[in-house]
């Protein structure tokens, strides 16, 4: 399980790459980071909207109403080209600290 | 016999009642609220069962609080006046007729507004200055008059500020010693020279009088006015959100 500031720092990424994919709702977001993170990510769900928010304030994602078949209404969030542009930047830093993490660790043990 | 509708609308009512939640943030926690409920409902967990697991999922307003308010205090500071005034409007009972605590709030505001200035400003000038204020009158007159001027100056703060629930905390306790001075003050006045002030003061006194009335009197109306959480205004379930359940 991931602690608390290793979970900030990665949950920002995560949101822009699932974005990147497709343009989806809160639920939904939250449902694909816990399934590709092998249940590893665990949290407050309702957290993660404030972090929209502030991703949206920034002018990375934008939001729109839309309401669903059976009358639900659901707030959708998509990338735009400064959010796509962000992810970028995460990515190449996030590729900096893997790569000096795996330098100083070292590759893993294999027994096979 | 759990009922979906009542529970919703106990998990939304600190939501609603806070400020720093906007109508359409609520709106999407409730959504995800549905939507994890109906994960756990589908998987055929008891109905109350599932809701509780769904209220641990997405968190307690309380464990919300704290990321929510730090988007809240990044919002303009007009944004964040006109949501506590929101906020606050929102515990009045819906027994209590709504308009004229809008009045008199409005009264609050705007009395407050002009007066704590002019207050801050007078007592700058008297205190710097007071030869100013001495020349024509008995120095004696502003001294004995000095407990009122200060309970004009809490009066005007305490008409700006808006209220919260009933907490017990510092302001409140403030606000309890104030309410006491005033009513006291305004009782003393009614006694002694009711017709003198309105007569001699063409009525300026007896409103200066309202005025001192007016922040305990909205304090009073929150802690004694204040609305079932789970009035029924509260649920606003969407269409077709409970038809998998």
């Amino acid at each position: 399980m991931l602690n608390k500031d290793l979970m900030a720092a990665t949950i920002r990424p995560a949101v822009l790459a699932v974005l990147a994919q497709r343009e989806s709702y809160g639920y939904e977001i939250i449902k694909e980071v816990r399934v590709l993170s092998n249940e590893q990510v665990e949290w407050a769900e309702g957290a993660l909207y404030p972090m929209l928010h502030r991703m949206e304030r920034h002018g990375l994602i934008e939001s729109y109403w839309r309401t669903a078949d059976n009358g639900r209404k659901r707030k959708y969030y998509r990338l735009n080209n400064s959010g796509q542009k962000e992810l970028d930047n995460q990515k190449a830093q996030w590729k900096v600290a893997t790569a000096l993490l795996n330098k100083v660790w070292g590759p893993e043990p294999c027994l096979t | 016999m759990f009922n979906l509708e009542n529970a919703i609308a106990q998990w939304k009512a600190p939501f609603v009642l806070s400020r720093y939640y906007s109508s359409e943030t609520i709106a999407e926690l409730e959504s995800h609220l549905l939507d994890t409920y109906r994960e756990f409902a589908v998987e055929g967990i008891e109905r109350e069962d599932a809701f509780e697991a769904a209220l641990q999922r997405i968190g307690s307003e309380k464990v919300l609080r704290v990321e929510h308010k730090k988007e809240w205090k990044s919002t303009s500071l007009l944004a964040r006046i006109f949501s506590t005034y929101r906020a606050e409007r929102k515990w009045i009972s819906s027994d209590v007729k709504r308009w004229w605590y809008g009045v008199a709030r409005l009264g609050s505001l705007g009395l407050g507004l002009w007066w704590l200035p002019a207050i801050l400003v007078s007592s700058v000038t008297l205190i710097t200055s007071p030869r100013n204020y001495l020349l024509d009158w008995d120095q004696w007159y502003y001294l004995q008059g000095s407990p009122l001027w200060i309970l004009l100056g809490f009066s005007s703060l305490f008409n700006l500020i808006p209220f919260k629930e009933w907490s017990r905390s510092w302001s409140d306790i403030l606000r309890v010693i104030h309410t006491a001075l005033v009513v006291g003050t305004v009782a003393f006045n009614v006694r002694i020279a009711f017709w003198v002030v309105i007569v001699s003061n063409g009525g300026e006194a007896f409103m200066w009088e309202v005025w001192l009335c007016l922040g305990p009197f909205l304090w009073l109306v929150q802690v004694f006015g204040k609305r079932n959480v789970v009035d029924s205004d509260y649920v606003s379930i969407q269409p077709g959100a409970l038809e998998m359940a």
